[in-house]
């Protein structure tokens, strides 16, 4: 299996992270100076990205040629390019490494998205606890910057982008793309009703295009090397590579970046098997927010968003967090459920509430006070919150409990007092 | 219009574009549950309670942030629609305290109500409930945090409508606090409709609190009487004691608002000095005296005046917010007596363009209008405290893209940005208007829906009559609206009776003209009658106003209080009743003549002024007096005269010269604009009674004196000195000294823009 078709392109080289050994080792850029020189329409270039079926990695995976395509490309006035690099949702740590390996990808793709777009001014917005990362970002920007590839009137061509790295402050909820840019807007992170959508009501109002880390650092390899091979790379609904945060209980956790559609049995393999050869009891396939899927049946599966959706669950972010026998399924609840109480934002009624009602009652069960009635009210509450909010948080806390009382439904009555 | 259609609860509905679900539902009286929306704030979307069922939607939507869609069909009381509003309400009531019986809002409050519906006798929820420690936000709202649902209607409120950001959330999830970040009073000048929006008692009226639940109360609809909005009140009485008022909705004048100040100026109704008894001054000492007994004593000492001395040795004052009865009847029967010095312009000082007065001022335009004007020019205008909830008009406007203009003598803080404030010094406002004039701005310039105001800072300027005509010149240049936005509420109706010098009621010019306000108490008359008006505070130059009283032999206070120094010059004061127990109209700025009756009887003996003027012209045998038997009959001779807004055109030069030199600048601050208001505790707690005391001069001014803020200076008008504080205040033009009006302790000293002496103590 090839390693590192996409993304992770640079890794293989010596200080990957510099413009040198994007440029020359590589062969970046080549995208972006030839968009510069033979400006090429933009329906084109979009309907080249849609072909290629490159789903955002952020978590929602939608298409991101066809929200490009949305984007009222036409308007006169400010348009932005916002890159959502928040990274927060426990088991993700893809982003990190685009940022601290390859940062250049992640501008370039920017750059051609700024193109498209008619947008000259970008923005990428990195988790407050990304200092690194975040430092990486800045050292790449003004190596382009210095080297003519961002700026104004780039390389001659009339042509201007300008991009600016900015660094949250430590709020999950700033990585819900409306959130960022009222935090980017300087204001509190709170998500905003949609519709409007971002296209059309996006940074300050204006027509703004808002993709994560991976899906920008995809595109110059898309147009560079065609849609047909980007899909062939990948399995017909999911096109490319995805990079996979692998943790947990294996003997070599850390970023893959493997063909979708890659067995997850394989990916098991790559990250070193099971720690201590252990037994696999569980995997939650997409970061925390997504339902948990026992090991049989993720033995079972491929990496790919249609696949995981068959075994009940969801590609997200692509976070593999690995759990062994060994693993307290209440006692992970418990720890994920406290988390978006934590991190719940607070406007909507159902998840102010709700998140911390369930993370509560999920611990109270963890200390062998609950009920079997508890057990009940945990589904109904998380029933009553899902679908019901301004943005997913709200979903993203009650699908774990939903999924780990269905899977591991003996553990919990274990713990009730009958 | 009205181009698509859609169906709620069976039910087929014209409906617009761009409309929300909610917003249909209201119209046809369906009702979704809701706490966050609100008609006149953004949408927010976050309490959820109005969860609806939509055809072909995937899950329950928002009703107040979906649009409507043709063909939509809508359920807002499905099984699907109803279980999710009791599962928001489940969620809403697990944190709530529950504690309605010692909640102020209890019997009025949405989640009270909404849960009597939608929620469950016994909660699934039993464990600790979150508590939020409360905040002093001043005199005028108390808070309980606890009780707060996070609906972030009082947030929006700051942010949208009052232009203050004082109330925010903070901190995340269940964390999350509505506060003023640091602790602090609340002093925007609307602040008190956060009581109203605040679905539940979180935010109270702090001097209403605990006095009388709702259904102990009964609601009288009535007329805001402290400036020329008129804005529509709903009065709440319990056994004949006015407890509190609320706005009461009129989207063409004050939407959904009030103002603090038609909020809280109840709380004057019962002070000490309210006058209930008919008083009369004998030997020195007052007695207090039946009807007959004072209505006798004031015939005889008005006679014996007028038998002595004439007519002409008569001045009669009326305050600027009387019913147009109450007018009415106050000159029918002065001018019956032969009385011809009649007015109300209290604080005017340029009278020489009076016969050039349309038949009364107005504004020229509407408060809806205004709204969509493109460019508003405001000259010698403190609108947002004199007049607030124009001044939402005027905030709106500038939100929906006006460029703002100003000439003003302060730098007042208007929240909303100017392309261009002149602050001339001295006080000199012609040469303010002029500069303007000259060079005017491109974006006034290039405007196509300009309106120009004239405010109170304007009308009692020394050259008033020029500053109206340069105003007309650049409303001619620039093809603007040009209004005059008057002082008190009902000037108009003063001008529509006659209650000016040179008029008979319906601008019938009079044939023996009276003497001006500033006129009659210059020249020192022999008597004096007032209508609710305290020279020493009302008048322009309250020193002389108040030497001219004590000087004279007979002062008639027709008066709903009494102040110190009435008391030692009047010699009858007869019980007027205050607004809330008469019946009347009132004509606003924009030509609404509105009718409203009392929300209680008269308090004591007090009585409508009408009646009392219609007796007193009874016992001096005027003949036609007999006609005048009811308010009806009142209202129906001054009707005829009630016209329609006449546009004006001003071209009078002023007599008087440019103030020059050390200038006092002076307004009625919004808590002293007249006798109810002055005595409202509540408001004369906030911060806005209190940061205009003293004397204010700008950082220039004070070095020049050497004094700092707190210093004591001695300032001098009338040749009265009095003993101030130092404010150094940069809104302050050079050459200027802002000493407000209507202060007791500023009684002694002149008029505004008129020179004073300071120098340091
Ligand atoms: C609570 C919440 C947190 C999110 N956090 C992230 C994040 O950290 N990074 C990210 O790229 N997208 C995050 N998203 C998804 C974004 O809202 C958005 O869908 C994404 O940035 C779109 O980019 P894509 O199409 O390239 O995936 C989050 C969504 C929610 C509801
Ligand atoms: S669902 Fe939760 S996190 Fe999302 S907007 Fe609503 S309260 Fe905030
Ligand atoms: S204080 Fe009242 S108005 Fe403000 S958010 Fe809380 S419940 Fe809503
Ligand atoms: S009223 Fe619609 S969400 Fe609050």
């Amino acid at each position: 299996m090839k390693l590192n078709q996409v993304c992770f392109r640079s890794l293989e080289f010596d200080d990957p992270a510099s413009l040198k050994t994007y440029e020359e080792k590589v062969g970046g850029y080549k995208v972006w100076r030839k968009i510069l020189k033979e400006k090429p329409s933009p329906e084109d270039l979009i309907e080249e990205l849609k072909k290629s079926v490159l789903r955002g990695r952020g978590g929602a995976g939608f298409p991101t040629g066809l929200k490009w395509s949305f984007m009222p490309r036409h308007l006169d006035g400010p348009k932005y390019v916002v890159c959502n690099s928040d990274e927060s949702e426990p088991g993700t740590f893809k982003d990190r490494d685009i940022m601290r390996y390859n940062p250049h990808q992640m501008i370039e793709g920017m750059a051609i998205a700024s193109y498209i777009l008619g947008a000259t001014t970008g923005y990428n917005y990195t988790r407050g606890e990304y200092w690194e990362p975040f430092q990486a970002c800045e050292k790449a920007v003004a190596e382009a910057r210095a080297a003519g590839l961002l700026g104004s009137n780039i390389l001659g061509s009339g042509v201007d982008f300008e991009l600016h790295n900015m660094i949250g402050a430590g709020a999950y909820i700033c990585g819900e793309e409306t959130a960022l840019l009222e935090s980017l807007e300087g204001k509190k992170g709170f998500p905003r009703f949609k519709p409007p959508f971002p296209a059309n009501f996006g940074l300050y109002g204006r027509p703004t295009i808002i993709n994560n880390t991976e899906s920008f650092a995809s595109v110059p390899v898309i147009l560079e090397k065609g849609a047909d091979w980007f899909l062939n790379v990948g399995t017909e609904r999911s096109g490319g590579t995805k990079i996979f945060s692998v943790s947990g209980h294996v003997n070599k956790p850390g970023n893959y970046e493997v063909p979708m559609g890659t067995p997850f049995k394989d990916l098991l393999e790559l990250a070193g098997g099971m720690l201590d050869g252990r037994k696999l009891k569980a995997v939650i396939p997409g970061g925390s927010s997504v339902p948990v899927v026992p090991a049989d049946i993720m033995m079972e599966t491929n990496m790919d968003y249609e696949s995981i959706g068959k075994a009940g669950s969801m590609l997200g972010a692509g976070s593999v967090i690995v759990m062994d026998e060994t693993t307290d399924m209440v006692k992970i609840l418990a720890r994920i459920s406290e988390f978006y109480d934590e991190e719940s934002c607070g406007q909507c009624t159902p998840c102010r509430e709700g998140t911390g009602w369930l993370s509560r009652t999920v611990h109270k069960v963890l200390h062998g006070q609950g009920t079997p009635a508890d057990l009940d009210l945990l589904q109904d509450v998380s029933n009553n919150m899902m679908g019901r909010t301004i943005c997913a948080l709200a979903d993203a806390a009650a699908m774990p409990v939903l999924s780990f009382i269905k899977h591991f439904r003996s553990e919990f009555d274990a713990l009730v007092k009958k | 219009m009205n181009d698509t259609t859609i169906t709620i609860d069976g039910k087929e509905v014209a409906a617009e574009q761009g409309e929300m679900v909610i917003e249909v539902a209201d119209r046809e009286n369906i009702r979704i549950p809701r706490f966050c929306y609100h008609k006149n704030l953004s949408i927010a979307a976050n309490c959820r309670m109005c969860l609806v069922e939509v055809e072909k939607a995937p899950k329950p939507l928002p009703a107040c942030a979906t649009p409507i869609t043709d063909g939509m069909v809508v359920k807002t009381r499905s099984p699907i629609a109803l279980q999710a509003q009791k599962a928001v309400m489940e969620f809403l009531l697990i944190n709530h305290p529950l504690d309605c019986p010692v909640c102020d809002q209890g019997g009025e409050c949405e989640l009270q109500d909404i849960s009597m519906g939608y929620g469950e006798d016994v909660s699934r929820y039993n464990q600790g409930k979150r508590s939020v420690a409360d905040q002093d936000v001043g005199p005028l709202i108390e808070t309980f945090m606890t009780r707060c649902i996070h609906c972030t209607r009082c947030v929006r409120f700051g942010d949208e409508i009052s232009g203050m950001r004082e109330l925010g959330l903070v901190n995340r999830g269940e964390k999350s606090q509505i506060t003023t970040y640091v602790e602090k009073n609340i002093e925007s000048e609307l602040s008190g409709n956060i009581i109203d929006i605040c679905p539940v008692g979180a935010l109270t009226n702090k001097p209403f609190r605990f006095k009388a639940r709702t259904w102990e109360m009964k609601q009288h609809a009535t007329i805001a009487p402290h400036d020329c909005v008129g804005s529509n009140l709903m009065m709440h009485e319990r056994r004949n004691e006015v407890m509190r008022v609320v706005p009461a909705e009129n989207e063409a004048i004050n939407e959904t608002w009030i103002a603090d100040r038609d909020r809280y100026s109840h709380f004057a109704l019962y002070t000490p000095d309210r006058v209930t008894q008919p008083m009369i001054k004998v030997n020195d000492t007052w007695q207090t005296v039946d009807w007959a007994t004072a209505l006798e004593h004031t015939v005889a000492g008005l006679q014996t005046v007028i038998h002595k001395h004439g007519e002409k040795a008569v001045g009669a004052l009326a305050s600027q917010s009387e019913t147009v009865e109450n007018y009415y009847m106050f000159q029918y029967f002065l001018r019956s007596l032969g009385i011809n010095n009649i007015d109300h312009r209290l604080q005017q000082q340029d009278f020489s363009d009076q016969s050039a007065f349309p038949a009364y001022p107005h504004m020229g335009t509407t408060f809806e209008k205004i709204e969509e004007s493109d460019a508003v020019v405001l000259i010698g205008s403190h609108t947002r405290k004199e007049q607030p909830m124009l001044w939402h008009r005027l905030h709106k406007a500038s939100q929906n893209g006006a460029k703002m203009f100003a000439v003003n003598p302060v730098d007042f803080n208007l929240i909303f940005a100017f392309e261009k404030n002149i602050v001339p010094e001295s006080g000199d406002l012609v040469a303010g208007l002029t500069q303007l004039l000259e060079h005017i701005p491109e974006g006034l310039q290039s405007a196509t829906k300009p309106v120009i105001l004239l405010g109170a800072l304007a009308m009692n300027h020394p050259q008033a009559a020029t500053l109206r005509s340069l105003a007309q010149k650049l409303a001619d240049k620039i093809g603007a609206t040009l209004g005059l936005v008057t002082s008190g509420s009902n000037s108009a109706g003063a001008w529509l009776t006659g209650v000016v010098p040179h008029r008979l009621p319906g601008k019938q010019a009079a044939s023996n003209e009276g003497q001006d306000a500033q006129a009659m108490l210059q020249d020192q008359k022999q008597a004096y009658v007032l209508l609710n008006v305290e020279p020493e505070f009302d008048c322009a130059n309250t020193g002389q106003a108040l030497q001219a009283m004590n000087n004279a032999e007979f002062v008639l206070a027709v008066n709903t209080f009494t102040t110190d120094d009435m008391l030692q010059y009047a010699n009858v004061i007869l019980p007027a009743a205050p607004f809330n127990e008469i019946s009347g109209h009132m004509i606003n700025a924009q030509g609404d003549c509105q009718q409203f009756n009392a929300a209680i009887p008269p308090k004591g003996e007090s009585r409508p002024a009408w009646k009392i003027f219609r007796i007193l012209a009874q016992l001096c045998q005027i003949d036609e007096i007999a006609k005048f038997m009811t308010i009806a009959d009142v209202f129906e001779a001054a009707q005829q005269h009630i016209a329609e807004p006449e546009a004006a055109k001003w071209t009078a030069d002023s007599k008087n010269t440019a103030p020059r030199g050390t200038i006092r600048i002076a307004e009625m601050p919004i808590y002293a604009i007249d006798p109810i208001v002055r005595r409202a505790k509540p408001l004369q707690e906030t911060h806005d009674a209190t940061k205009v005391q003293g004397a204010h001069i700008n950082k220039a001014t004070a070095s020049g004196l050497q004094v700092n803020t707190g210093d004591a200076v001695i300032v001098s008008q009338n040749d009265n000195e009095i003993t101030l504080s130092v404010v150094i205040n940069d809104c302050l033009a050079d050459n200027t000294v802002y000493i407000a009006q209507g202060l007791a302790e500023h009684k002694t000293l002149g008029a505004a823009y008129a020179p004073i002496e300071i120098k340091r103590a």
